[in-house]
């Protein structure tokens, strides 16, 4: 529908228009929700590493809060999806050569996964945040983006299981110690070369930083905390572009993006929310009204999320947005948004109606409910390949001081597990889904993969001070395809491609995409659940650089790969393996 | 301690003087004949007319100069209004210092008299708003209305009234509307 408002001038004013007064689709039938079973297989697979993150009892500044992203993706490219999980460090610190780092793992394709992370030269020690992925020099290896409380580091993957740091090389060394936090590759002027999107979040330094209790912005229900974010300076999000010979220009100020960036930026994604064929990028801000930065297609950005209705939630209040997923849970093929917020709030589900117009549908999509967690790692979720994504939201305090107030919340939370109706709704089904999710942690980062290549996506989880969580639903699961898309005119990596799903029950769009989760990153094949369909009947595939692919009757149950311009590789197509063995039967 | 408190008084004193002294010396001439009223916006306001920080009970706080908005009249006399940071993060619990009004003339809400000055300011459950002098004292409270008409609402804003001379207040879906005397 937008897409016609962008190209019909004359027409376009109707068109919009009943885009923006239009209903949520409505399905007759609601569904009910099916048997879904998740264990946390972490431990079973090797996912041993202990995050560290400041405090676990007390925290003294706001760099202790945020904890760090998940990562999903194919560092080696033998189809076989790996994790990194950022780390982070202590006020104390650490005497040299016993601090923390973070952790690459590679996937032994047999359900496990050895820790190559000394091997790979990913062992750096700092304040890490989150990550991102992309491959910004083309060369078919997808490069490792690590944000950090200083200098945010881009790895260049050289091919041979081994990472370099590239980062002053490619122009991206930066002065003072700014603290990033989300990134996102994004191919902003469609040149195929990914370019990069940093969300900040506070100016803070140990020297200026207030402790608890002193000043209105350090206290929360009468307790002394860490101080912020209302009091402090916002950190300034940038923008660089991609010169073609592995450096980058700082394009923040010519862009648009650095003179309306106020505030405090945590989770980026990008989409095309308005469907006109140029990526856009939305910021979930901390106590501060939300980000969502139109593509003009001249290289420049105008924000307008006040406009778009995603600054504020629907009582015009700001929230306090941590993570952030954007998908089509409706089947209309527009990318909507939910965004997890501090306690004493509860999601926001962002319905988008076209034309750059959301509506707030919190309240009737059924996620008002639960206002006591607070909310990190969010993604729309297809766990039983339905093909009607659900929500999966991980939640933990910011204050190890709320333990044992009365207040309601505590610093370790459980994840919340949402299921499509099917009609705009979801169900939360968390305590019938197994005892693995409603334990308690401080969770952070979200990503998701289909790690075992079985036909079931995980979901990854990166824990404040613990190890991680890996969720796996042993229940049987509908059918599916995987798709990896391979640009060729457009960046090598994809990122930026729409793929949708046409079928009787409407079409189910999703995007190649960096960034999401809490300051994380998924695998980049996107997976699609088929129900009870034995194909697939029509993907039609817009790449980045424009070019519209019609796949058609795709047999159900393969890991397809498409390159740009020639369809399906066949040689590199292939069907689902086993499920490993120590994952206990269907129950 | 005691010195530093000073200090903070003293700072948080002179940022009230300001408002107050600019409240005794509006600059009519500067006002074109027949001008009329002006709302004023985010980037109308910004750093030159609110201050940074305020002072309310003792603390100071930052203002959210995001969150603001006025009016100024046809005689260029003002009525701003700002959010503040007045915790780290907000909760469930509607704190009644939620923002700060400076007006340098006497307007009216619900029939009240709000003399000039600077006055801390929230809207409570159930429809209730309230204005404080600069030790928390209530000096007005009024009935806010809720307006579930607005499909964008902002954190703050001021918009015109229904009738000529009369002006919303808005936090969020809620506003209070006030007039000057002898509009």
């Amino acid at each position: 529908m937008a897409g016609h408002c962008a190209s019909v001038a004359l027409l376009a004013g109707a068109l919009c228009l009943f885009a923006q007064t239009a209903p949520p689709k409505e399905h007759a039938q609601t569904v009910q929700p099916p048997a879904v079973y998740f264990e946390d297989l972490a431990g079973r697979t090797g996912l041993t590493a202990l995050n560290v993150y400041g405090g676990d009892t007390h925290k003294e500044f706001i760099i202790e809060q945020p904890g760090n992203g998940a990562v999903i993706f194919d560092y080696d490219n033998d189809g076989w999806p790996d994790i990194f999980l950022p780390n982070g460090s202590t006020i104390e610190g650490f005497p040299p050569g016993q601090a923390p780092t973070g952790h690459l793992y590679h996937n032994n394709h047999d359900g496990t996964f050895t820790d190559v992370t000394v091997k790979a030269g990913l062992a750096h020690a700092g304040w890490a945040q989150g990550a991102c992925v992309g491959d910004y020099d083309n060369d078919g290896y997808l490069d490792l983006v690590v944000t950090y409380w200083g200098q945010t580091i881009l790895y260049h993957n050289n091919g041979d299981g081994t990472f370099t740091d590239v980062t002053e090389k490619a122009g991206l060394k930066t002065s003072g110690s700014p603290w990033s936090t989300g990134c996102s590759f994004i191919d902003y002027d469609r040149d195929g070369k990914v370019d990069l999107f940093l969300s900040r979040y506070v100016d803070f330094s140990y020297e200026t930083a207030p402790h608890p209790g002193q000043g209105l912005t350090c206290t929360w229900k009468g307790l002394d905390v860490s101080c912020g974010p209302r009091g402090l300076k916002p950190g300034v999000n940038a923008l660089y572009h991609n010169n073609g010979d592995g450096t980058f220009t700082d394009v923040s100020e010519k862009s648009h993006i650095r003179p309306t960036s106020e505030c405090f930026g945590f989770t980026s994604l990008t989409a095309d929310f308005d469907q006109d064929g140029w990526p856009d990028i939305y910021v979930t801000c901390d106590a501060t009204a939300n980000l969502l930065y139109h593509n003009n297609q001249d290289g420049t950005f105008t924000e307008m999320a006040q406009q778009a209705g995603v600054a504020y939630n629907e009582d015009g209040f700001v929230q306090s947005g941590m993570g952030l997923t954007a998908g089509d849970y409706t089947h209309d093929g527009l990318q909507d948004v939910v965004q997890t917020n501090f306690t004493d709030d509860s999601p926001t589900v962002y319905l988008n109606r076209g034309g750059m117009n959301f509506d707030d549908v919190t309240f009737t999509a059924g996620l008002a409910k639960i206002r006591n967690w607070l909310g990190w790692g969010v993604q729309f979720y297809d766990f039983d390949n339905s093909s009607w994504p659900g929500i999966l939201i991980v939640n933990g305090h910011v204050y190890p001081e709320v333990d044992g107030k009365g207040l309601g919340t505590s610093y370790r939370e459980p994840r919340v597990l949402y299921y499509n109706l099917h009609d705009g709704t979801f169900a939360n089904i968390t305590a019938d889904a197994g005892p693995a999710l409603s334990e308690k942690h401080s969770g952070r980062g979200l990503a998701l993969g289909d790690l075992f290549n079985d036909g079931h996506e995980e979901a990854l989880v990166n824990n404040m001070n613990e190890k991680p969580s890996l969720y796996y639903n042993t229940k049987p699961v509908g059918n599916f395809i995987s798709l990896q898309l391979i640009g060729v005119k457009s960046n090598r990596a994809a990122i930026g491609a729409v793929v949708t799903l046409e079928s009787g029950d409407g079409q189910y769009a999703q995007e190649v995409r960096s960034g999401g989760g809490f300051i994380s990153q998924s695998d980049l094949r996107l997976h699609f659940g088929l129900g009870k369909a034995a194909t697939a009947e029509k993907i039609v595939i817009r790449w980045p650089s424009g070019l519209v692919e019609t796949l058609q009757n795709l047999p159900a149950n393969h890991f397809y790969v498409v390159r740009e311009g020639s369809g399906i590789d066949p040689s590199m197509t292939h069907g689902p393996s086993s499920t490993p063995a120590y994952i206990a039967a269907p129950k | 301690m005691i010195r530093r408190h000073t200090l903070v008084l003293f700072a948080a004193l002179l940022v009230v003087a300001s408002g107050i002294s600019f409240a005794q010396n509006p600059s009519p001439a500067a006002a074109p004949p027949q001008a009329k009223d002006t709302i004023l916006k985010v980037a109308d306001i910004n750093g030159q007319l609110f201050p940074t920080t305020v002072f309310f009970s003792g603390r100071t706080a930052t203002s959210q100069m995001d969150n603001v908005g006025g009016v100024r009249y046809a005689d260029g006399h003002l009525v701003l209004a700002a959010l503040v940071d007045s915790s780290g993060y907000a909760s469930q619990i509607r704190m009644k210092y939620q923002g700060y009004l400076i007006t340098e003339v006497e307007i009216f809400i619900s029939g009240q008299t709000l003399k000039p000055g600077a006055y801390g300011f929230g809207f409570l459950d159930n429809n209730k708003f309230v204005a404080m002098d600069l030790g928390a004292n209530d000096v007005l409270q009024a009935t806010s209305t809720r307006d579930a008409d607005i499909r964008h609402p902002m954190p703050l804003q001021i918009v015109a009234g229904a009738e000529a001379g009369d002006y919303r207040l808005y936090h969020g879906r809620d506003y209070i509307e006030f007039h000057r005397q002898g509009h």
